[in-house]
C-alpha cells in the first residue's frame, strides 16, 4: 500500500480540486442557493463573484504570512544567536502577550492610523501573524538537542554553517507548526477586514448581516469554513515532511 | 604533533585545567583518564578549541592552533563523542559526508569514501548508507560517529568517552575494532575514558589527572608497575597483574579444539578423540551449540540427545576477546579450557587455563 | 570599543532611543470634529516648554543610564525615569487638552497622536529593562512595573482626561458602554461556563474510549479551524429557520441572529482548549499511581476524585484561560452579528470613520483579556497542587 504520507497529499489535492471547482461554478451555487432560499430576491452577492472574493482573501492571506514569514523566522533566529541575545526576554514577553490581544482589537486599532482598505489589513494581519512564528522559531532552535549541536561545531562547521545545515532543518517542523497557526488565525482575521474594505470572502457576509439575506451569508461563511479547514490540513501535512526524530 | 604548554582552565573562581603540559608524539593514543571533574573533557575541548584555555599555548604539528579560524582546524581533526549526535535529519551517508562535503570535495571522490568507512567500521556499505540515525542501534550509531569524525582522513581524533553509551558486549566489539583500526591507520589519537580497563587495552600513553592537574604520564606498563603516587596506586587498584592482562588479547593462545558434529555417532566421537572425556559439539554450519559428555554416550543415547546445549555467548569467548576477559570468564566457571568463537558463532579452537597462567608469569618478571 | 559600550543593556538603549524618537511624532491632534483628520500637534506645542524639556532631560538620563553597568540602584533609577515620564506626560496632557480646545468650536476634538504610542512602548521596554535587574527585590520591582500605569488610572477615573476625544466618546455614552461590557462578560462567561462542563465531559469520555477519541478530536480539531464570522454566519441559517419554524423560540429570545449564533458559537470555540487539555490531564497520570491506588483499596470513583482530578485541575484551568481570553476577542466580532458586547463601539467607529470611538472599544476588549488571562493565571497557580509547581508551563 502507498506510504501514508502520500496518500494523505492525494487526499487533499482531491479535495482542494474539488473546492477550486466549487468556487469557480457560480451557477452551482446559485441553484443550490435558490433552492435554499427561495423567497430571496438575490441569492448571490453582487459585488463580485466567489472566484474573485477567494483570490482577494488568499491576496491578503498570503501577502501577510509572507512578510511574517520573512521579518519573523530571522527575527526568532537572531534573538537565539549571541548578538540578539539581549533582546530574547522581551521579544518572548512580547509575543506571549500579545497573543493575548484579540485580533480583532489589532485590526481594528490598525485604523485610525493607517486609514481604510488593504493596508491596515494586511499590517495588522502581519503583526499579529508574527507572535506564533516568532514564538515558534525560538522554541524550535532551542529544542535543538545540545549535543547535536556539539557534534556540528566539533566536526568543523561555522556558526552559520551549524545554522543552516543543522538548526533550522531540525527547527523546521516547529517553525512550520508557528506558520500555520498563524495562517489560519489570518484566515479569521481577514474575514473581518471586509467590513473595512479589504474586500474578501467576509464581505457577502456583511452584506447579509446588513441586508438581511441569509443566502449572502451562506454564501461567504462556507467556501471560507472549507477555505479555513483544506489550508489548516495542507499546512499540516507539510509540517509532517519535517518530523525528524531526535533519539540517536 | 600535539603539544600542550602550561595549559590553564579558569571558571570564575573554580580552576578545571591546571598548568597542563603533554606531548604527544604522531600515531599514539593518548588516554585521559581520571575522576570526574578531574578535567579531561575540557582538556579535550582545548585542543578543537571548542573551550579557549584561558592561558597556555596548543600547538598541533608546530603550529599554535589559535592562529588558525577555528572551523578550519576542527576540519582536520576528527571529533567523535560520547552522545554520537548523529543528525537526525541526515541520512547515514551524509552524515559521514559532513566534513568532506563542506570541504568541497568530489562528489564521487566522497561516495567511494563513505562505502570504505562503513566496510571500515564492519557495516554493510549498501544497507547502512541510506539508513536514518533513528534506525540505527546504540553501537552503530557510535560506529557512524567513528566513521563521520574519520570522513576527511584527519591525522588527529579527539574521543570522549566514545565507547561509553552501549553495553559491555557491544563496547567489548567495539574496542577490539577500534584497536585493529588504528593498527591500520595509526592516527594520532586523544581518547578520555573514566574506565580504566579501556585505556590499558587501547592506550599508548595514559595521562592520569586529577583536580585539573596531570599526576602521571605513561605507557600503560609503567602506570601498572610504578604507580607515581598513592593517588595512582588507588586509582589503578590492587589487581594489575590481571589489568595488564586486558592488553593481551587472546589470538596467539588458540589451540586446535576437537569438536565433534552433533550428527556424529559414538563411533565417531571415540575415534575422534580417545582420552578427552568432554567434547565440544557444533551443527553443520560448524557453529558451537553445545558439549558432550563422552561417558553419557552409549549405543542407545546419541549425540544429539545427550548433547548438553550452551548459549555460546556464555561458554565460549570470541576471538576478539582479551586475556583477562577470558581467564575471567574460565575461573568464573570452573572451566580448564573454553571454546572460541568467530563474529558468526563458529568453533575456531580453544583456550586452556595452564597457557594463561604461564602468560602471566612470564609478565611479571 | 564602541560594540562594548553597546551592548551594555542594548534593550534599554533600544527603550530610551525610541523614547527620544517620539519627541519627534505628533503628540496630540486636534480634529475640528470627531471624524475629520486634524493638525497634529508635537509635545512642545501640545504642553508647555518646561514640561517638554523636562521630559526630554528624562528620556536622556534613561539613554545614559542604559550604559552604565548593571547595579540594582541604576535599575530602580531607570525604573523611576520611566515611569516619572509617563506620569510627567500624562499629569500634562490633561490640562492641556482643555486649553488646545479653548476657542474651539465645541465639535472640535483632541486625540492622542502617535507619540503618546510609541512613548507607551517606549516605556514597556524601559521599565522591562529595569525589572530584569531587579529580581532580587521584589518591592522595587513591583514599584516600577506598576506605579505609573496606577497613577494613569486614577487620573483617568478622577476625570483629569475628560477632554480628550476617547473619554469624550465614553461621556457620551456611559450607560451604553456598562451596558456593553456587562453583556461581553456576560457572552464570555456563560459560553466559557458551558463549554468547560461540555468540554470536561467530553475529555473525559475520550480518555475512556477509544472509539469516541478520534471522532471527538476530530470534530473539535475542525471547528476550531473555521474562521469565527464564518462559523456564525453558518449557524445564523440554521438557527433562523428553526426560530421561524418555531415561534415559541422566538418569544424566548432565541433568534436567528444576536445572542444566540453567537454563544453557540463561543461555546464550540472553547471547545478544543479543554477537550484537549483535560484529555491530556489525565493521560499524563503514571499507571503506576492508579495501580498503587486500586492495590489499597480505593475504588475507581475514589482514585478518580482524589488523585486523578487535583493532578489534571491546571492543566484543565489552564484550558479554560484559553478558552476564556479566546472567547473575550470572539465576542467582540459578534458584535458584527447583533450580539452587543464590547465590539459594537469598535464596528460603530468603523462605520462613522470615528477614530475615538473605535478605541473606546478596542482598548477596553485588550484591558479585558489582559485582565480575563491574569486572573485565570492566578487561579490556575492556586489549583497547582504543591508538589507539582513548575510541572505545567
Amino acid at each position: 500500500m502507498l506510504n501514508p504520507q502520500v496518500k494523505r497529499w492525494i487526499v487533499l489535492a482531491i479535495l482542494t480540486g474539488a473546492f477550486v471547482i466549487l468556487v469557480v461554478n457560480m451557477s452551482w451555487w446559485e441553484t443550490a442557493l435558490r433552492f435554499f432560499f427561495p423567497d430571496e430576491v438575490q441569492v448571490i452577492h453582487p459585488r463580485a463573484n466567489l472566484l474573485v472574493l477567494v483570490g482577494e482573501h488568499l491576496e491578503l492571506v498570503i501577502i501577510s504570512s509572507s512578510l511574517t514569514i520573512l521579518i519573523g523566522v530571522p527575527l526568532g533566529i537572531w534573538v537565539t544567536r549571541p548578538s540578539g541575545r539581549n533582546f530574547l526576554p522581551i521579544v518572548t514577553d512580547v509575543t506571549s502577550f500579545g497573543q493575548t490581544f484579540p485580533p480583532v482589537a489589532v485590526l481594528a486599532l490598525a485604523v485610525p492610523m493607517l486609514g481604510f482598505g488593504l493596508l491596515p489589513t494586511v499590517v495588522a494581519l502581519f503583526l499579529y501573524g508574527l507572535l506564533p512564528v516568532v514564538r515558534n522559531t525560538i522554541a524550535g532552535i532551542r529544542a535543538v538537542p545540545g549535543h547535536i549541536l556539539d557534534a556540528a561545531y566539533g566536526i568543523g562547521m561555522s556558526r552559520m554553517q551549524a545554522l543552516v545545515r543543522v538548526e533550522i532543518p531540525l527547527a523546521a517542523r516547529v517553525i512550520m507548526a508557528g506558520v500555520r497557526i498563524s495562517v489560519i488565525i489570518n484566515i479569521g482575521t481577514a474575514m473581518i477586514g471586509a467590513v473595512i474594505g479589504a474586500g474578501g470572502l467576509g464581505s457577502p457576509i456583511v452584506a447579509g448581516l446588513v441586508q438581511d439575506n441569509i443566502a449572502y451569508i451562506i454564501e461567504g461563511a462556507l467556501p471560507a469554513a472549507i477555505l479555513a479547514v483544506l489550508a489548516d490540513h495542507l499546512l499540516a501535512n507539510v509540517e509532517g515532511v519535517f518530523a525528524y526524530s531526535t533519539d540517536k | 604533533m600535539i603539544r600542550l604548554e602550561q595549559i590553564t582552565k579558569c571558571y570564575g573562581d573554580t580552576m578545571a585545567v591546571n598548568e597542563l603540559s603533554i606531548e604527544i608524539n604522531e600515531g599514539e593514543v593518548c588516554v585521559l583518564i581520571g575522576p570526574s571533574g578531574c578535567g579531561k573533557t575540557t582538556t579535550l575541548r582545548m585542543v578543537n578549541r571548542l573551550i579557549e584555555p584561558t592561558t597556555g599555548r596548543i600547538f598541533v604539528n608546530e603550529q599554535e592552533i589559535n592562529t588558525i579560524r577555528p572551523e578550519q582546524l576542527r576540519r582536520s581533526i576528527g571529533y567523535a563523542i560520547q552522545s554520537v549526535g548523529l543528525f537526525p535529519h541526515m541520512t547515514v551517508a551524509s552524515n559521514i559526508a559532513t566534513v568532506p562535503t563542506l570541504l568541497h570535495w568530489e562528489k564521487s571522490h566522497i561516495v567511494r569514501r563513505v562505502e570504505e568507512l562503513l566496510t571500515l567500521v564492519g557495516l554493510n556499505a549498501a544497507e547502512y548508507a541510506s539508513k536514518y540515525p533513528s534506525q540505527l542501534s546504540g553501537g552503530e550509531a557510535q560506529r557512524i560517529g567513528v566513521a563521520r569524525a574519520l570522513a576527511a582522513d584527519p591525522p588527529i581524533l579527539l574521543m570522549d568517552e566514545p565507547f561509553g553509551a552501549v553495553d559491555p558486549l557491544t563496547r567489548e566489539r567495539l574496542q577490539a575494532q577500534f584497536v585493529r583500526i588504528q593498527q591500520e591507520l595509526r592516527k594520532t589519537i586523544i581518547l578520555v575514558t573514566h574506565d580504566l580497563d579501556e585505556a590499558i587495552r587501547l592506550a599508548d600513553q595514559i595521562a592520569i589527572m586529577e583536580s585539573g592537574k596531570l599526576v602521571q604520564y605513561d605507557t600503560p606498563e609503567t602506570i601498572l608497575t610504578k604507580p607515581a603516587n598513592k593517588f595512582v596506586h588507588d586509582f589503578v587498584g590492587t589487581d594489575r597483574a590481571l589489568k595488564r592482562l586486558s592488553r593481551i588479547g587472546i589470538e596467539n593462545f588458540i589451540k586446535p579444539a576437537t569438536s565433534i558434529s552433533v550428527i556424529a555417532s559414538k563411533k565417531e566421537v571415540n575415534s575422534i578423540c580417545k582420552r578427552c572425556r568432554w567434547v565440544w559439539v557444533v551443527d553443520e554450519d560448524y557453529r558451537l551449540i553445545g558439549w558432550v559428555d563422552r561417558a553419557s554416550l552409549s549405543e542407545t543415547s546419541s549425540v544429539k540427545e545427550m548433547v548438553v546445549r550452551g548459549d555460546s555467548n556464555e561458554i565460549a569467548v570470541t576471538n576478539s576477546a582479551t586475556l583477562r576477559e577470558t581467564l575471567s570468564r574460565m575461573l568464573g566457571q570452573g572451566l580448564k579450557s573454553i571454546p572460541v568463537v568467530d563474529e558468526m558463532g563458529r568453533l575456531v579452537g580453544e583456550v586452556a587455563l595452564g597457557d594463561i597462567e604461564a602468560a602471566t608469569a612470564e609478565a611479571e618478571v | 570599543m564602541i560594540h562594548r559600550l553597546v551592548t551594555r543593556d542594548s534593550v534599554a538603549v533600544t527603550g530610551s532611543v525610541i523614547g527620544l524618537f517620539s519627541l519627534l511624532f505628533g503628540w496630540l491632534t486636534l480634529k475640528p470634529s470627531r471624524i475629520t483628520a486634524g493638525t497634529s500637534l508635537s509635545l512642545w506645542e501640545s504642553v508647555d516648554w518646561t514640561g517638554s524639556a523636562v521630559i526630554l532631560v528624562l528620556w536622556l538620563v534613561c539613554f545614559i543610564l542604559s550604559f552604565m553597568g548593571k547595579g540594582i540602584l541604576k535599575a530602580a533609577i531607570l525604573g523611576t525615569a520611566a515611569n516619572l515620564i509617563l506620569i510627567i506626560s500624562f499629569v500634562l496632557t490633561g490640562p492641556a487638552a482643555s486649553r488646545i480646545l479653548e476657542g474651539e468650536p465645541p465639535i472640535a476634538r483632541v486625540s492622542l497622536g502617535v507619540g503618546v504610542w510609541m512613548t507607551f512602548a517606549a516605556a514597556y521596554i524601559l521599565v522591562f529593562a529595569a525589572r530584569q535587574r531587579l529580581d532580587n527585590s521584589p518591592v522595587l520591582r513591583n514599584l516600577v512595573s506598576w506605579t505609573g500605569l496606577a497613577v494613569l488610572l486614577s487620573l483617568l477615573i478622577a476625570g483629569w482626561f475628560n477632554d480628550l476625544s476617547i473619554v469624550r466618546e465614553f461621556i457620551g455614552r456611559e450607560e451604553r458602554f456598562v451596558q456593553e461590557l456587562l453583556h461581553h462578560v456576560f457572552l464570555v462567561g456563560v459560553s466559557v461556563a458551558v463549554g468547560t462542563l461540555l468540554g470536561i465531559f467530553l475529555g473525559i469520555w475520550a480518555t475512556r474510549s477509544r472509539r469516541a477519541e478520534r471522532p471527538i478530536f476530530f470534530i473539535t480539531n475542525i471547528t476550531q479551524t473555521i474562521p469565527s464570522l464564518a462559523l456564525f454566519g453558518l449557524l445564523i441559517a440554521p438557527l433562523s429557520a428553526l426560530s421561524f419554524a418555531f415561534p415559541v423560540l422566538r418569544e424566548a429570545g432565541i433568534r436567528g441572529v444576536g445572542n444566540t449564533p453567537a454563544i453557540i458559537a463561543l461555546v464550540i470555540y472553547s471547545l478544543l482548549p479543554i477537550v484537549r487539555n483535560t484529555y491530556v490531564g489525565l493521560r499524563q497520570l503514571d499507571p503506576a499511581v492508579i495501580d498503587a491506588g486500586l492495590g489499597m483499596g480505593m475504588s475507581r470513583s475514589q482514585i478518580f476524585r482524589r488523585i486523578e482530578a487535583p493532578l489534571a485541575a491546571p492543566l484543565v484551568l489552564e484550558g479554560v484561560r484559553t478558552a476564556s481570553v479566546q472567547s473575550v476577542g470572539l465576542a467582540a466580532v459578534a458584535a458584527l452579528i447583533g450580539a452587543g458586547g464590547l465590539g459594537w463601539f469598535i464596528f460603530q467607529g468603523l462605520g462613522q470613520a470615528a477614530a475615538d470611538l473605535i478605541l473606546l472599544g478596542a482598548i477596553p476588549i485588550i484591558v479585558l483579556a489582559l485582565t480575563v488571562d491574569a486572573v485565570m493565571r492566578t487561579i490556575v497557580k492556586f489549583a497547582t497542587p504543591k508538589g507539582l509547581a513548575g510541572g505545567n508551563q
